[in-house]
């Protein structure tokens, strides 16, 4: 456990806002582990609780077997005493120093000299050495900011929202050199994103966070694809999500009744029967007309209630027995000939059903 | 043109802004970042002077520096003399009464601070001091100029307060404002006039240069 970043703590904030952080990852090598949810869920709370910036009430935060802060003896360390790398919102540079004085601002003046000169290197910047912040380029102003956090040797590194400063062609371009310079350093990272495609692509390990909780941790793929709840579901953006009943369970298959509809999906590890159907937009295949046998255990009848057109996937609604969203190509919708009203069937493998437990 | 007074003047306006420096800024810095609820008292505490009769404030000065009060006895003691009636004494009369005019345009220089400069230096390793002095005090600097402007005008502009504190005696305590009163009570209108236009002038030609650089950064009065 000594290798370990484990945080449970709460900060509470005049306006009645509560946050609660519950981290638990190890800290040895690369790993980028990406707090997501929707604005205001509390994931840059929790990553200001982790650098020092902020003081939660109760709780505690362990790096490495060394305590960071605890609310029962009172210790809570400065933020200079952690060892934090911290890459700000708009990376807060310091306007009044050049690119060589941001980068080396931390460091003692003997060594300076030498290690700016390495992350200049590092970072492609040596021919804005002496330029201000303002005179950069998002992407410039970017790896300035990486390099400060990074020349002063941190063993936590820790970004919030690093890519939201910029318009969104520079953001999709930034986020390949961005995945490139976190793999590069080998200390656990933490990032802060409201982004799903930011989150997807930058991140090893997803921690969902809503309402200032932590709703589910786990790997980036494995959180997509299997929602622990609803509320998850909702964040990650599963397109299809619809309560329903588990009427018959048998050799690890369920069969639900959602809506005027009935799915089969893989039973779900709890013994709930009240359930959460969630399908994934891009699992759904639409047919014109009810064709041969298939090994497809879910064929859905279906009317087309509208077509959402977008690049390069049209979102279309449907009306199956309960509401089922499809995300096909364009030229696939084109070939179909797809309009509000006509029929369809919807065809959904049984593994891509995945079922949540419901409370009643 | 009472050049004693007028050089008497100088002196204690720049003494003035100097302590003002000192222990102005920390306080502004302070007041600027404090989360604290009851941080409001201590504003209203400073904002007083702007209020307050000059005659009210020295007064009460008075009564706390004078040799009746422990501040006053202590001072006696360490010195061998009153602090009344001196150029010391009014100097710290001078520093309350100019206080607003140092700490507020101090504090709006701080507040106009993206807070997470400082807690970038933080993050850095950089301590508090230290960020004070390398990354807050440079990036406030509009309001930390205009402060020392108004802190140094004002003081030279005071007449009551030196009146309560310094009374008249010439070289010691006897600042313009009070020359220019006793010239006008002798009824000698000429010289008043005299040191009145060159305090008009001077005090337009500071607030006009300070303005006019400050236009480019920050802006003291609000415009459209």
């Amino acid at each position: 456990m000594a290798d370990a970043l484990i945080a449970n703590f709460t900060k509470r904030f005049p306006g009645g806002a509560v946050i609660r952080g519950k981290l638990d990852r190890p800290m040895r090598g690369h790993s980028v582990t990406v707090l997501f949810g929707p604005s205001g869920c509390g994931k840059t709370t929790v990553l200001r609780c982790l650098a020092g910036l902020e003081r939660p009430e109760q709780g505690s935060i362990q790096f490495g077997g060394r305590t960071w802060f605890d609310a029962g003896p009172g210790i809570c360390l400065a933020p200079q005493q952690r060892g934090v790398g911290f890459v700000f919102q708009d990376y807060a540079l310091f306007p009044h120093l050049t690119v060589a004085g941001n980068i080396g601002y931390g460091l003692p003046a003997n060594e300076r000299e030498q290690r700016v000169g390495e992350m200049l290197d590092r970072f492609g910047l040596a021919a804005v050495v002496q330029q201000r912040p303002r005179q950069l380029s998002g992407g410039q102003q970017q790896r300035v900011a990486l390099a400060r956090a990074l020349v002063c040797r941190p063993r936590l590194l820790l970004l919030d929202e690093p890519l939201s400063a910029l318009d969104a062609a520079l953001r999709e371009e930034l986020r390949g050199e961005l995945r490139r310079l976190l793999a590069a350093c080998d200390i656990p990272v933490f990032l802060v994103t409201h982004d799903r495609a930011e989150a997807l692509a930058l991140g090893d390990e997803l921690v969902v966070m809503s309402g200032g909780t932590v709703r589910q941790s786990g790997p980036v793929l494995e959180v997509f694809n299997h929602p622990a709840d609803a509320e998850v579901a909702r964040i990650v953006g599963v397109e299809t999500l619809h309560p329903g009943r588990i009427v018959n369970l048998s050799e690890g298959l369920a069969t639900v009744e959602v809506g005027t509809s009935r799915v089969i999906g893989l039973a779900p590890p709890d013994e709930a029967r009240a359930v959460f159907v969630c399908i994934r937009g891009e699992d759904v295949i639409l047919q014109r007309n009810d064709g041969a046998a298939s090994s497809v255990r879910n064929r859905l009848v279906a009317r087309i209630v509208a077509v959402h057109p977008g690049s390069p996937l049209v979102r279309v609604e449907l009306d199956a027995g309960f509401p089922l969203f499809a995300f096909i190509t364009r030229p696939a919708c084109e070939d179909l000939d797809l309009s509000p009203g006509q029929p369809v069937t919807a065809l959904v493998k049984a593994p891509a059903v995945h079922l949540i437990a419901r409370e009643l | 043109m009472d050049w004693q007074a007028i050089w008497l003047s100088l002196r204690l306006s720049a003494c003035t802004m100097l302590v003002l420096v000192v222990f102005g800024l920390p306080l502004a810095y302070w007041l600027a970042n404090t989360r604290w609820r009851g941080r409001f008292l201590i504003e209203a505490v400073v904002a007083l002077p702007i209020v307050l009769p000059p005659t009210v404030l020295g007064f009460y000065v008075l009564m706390a520096i004078g040799p009746l009060s422990p501040v006053g006895r202590f001072y006696e003691s360490l010195f061998g003399h009153r602090l009344p009636f001196t150029f010391e004494g009014l100097l710290v009369a001078s520093v309350l009464y100019s206080l607003p005019f140092a700490v507020q345009p101090f504090t709006s220089g701080f507040a106009a601070v993206d807070r997470r400069m400082m807690e970038a230096s933080w993050c850095l390793g950089v301590s508090k001091v230290a960020t004070f002095f390398q990354v807050a005090l440079p990036l406030a600097w509009p309001g930390v100029l205009t402060g020392m402007v108004l802190s140094f005008a004002h003081t030279i502009g005071e007449f009551g307060v030196v009146l309560m504190i310094g009374g008249n005696i010439p070289g010691t305590t006897r600042t313009v404002s009070i020359s220019i009163y006793d010239e006008v009570q002798a009824l000698n209108y000429a010289a008043a006039n005299q040191t009145s236009l060159a305090l008009l002038l001077f005090a337009f030609a500071v607030l006009a240069i300070t303005y006019g650089l400050q236009r480019k950064f920050i802006h003291v009065w609000p415009t459209r």
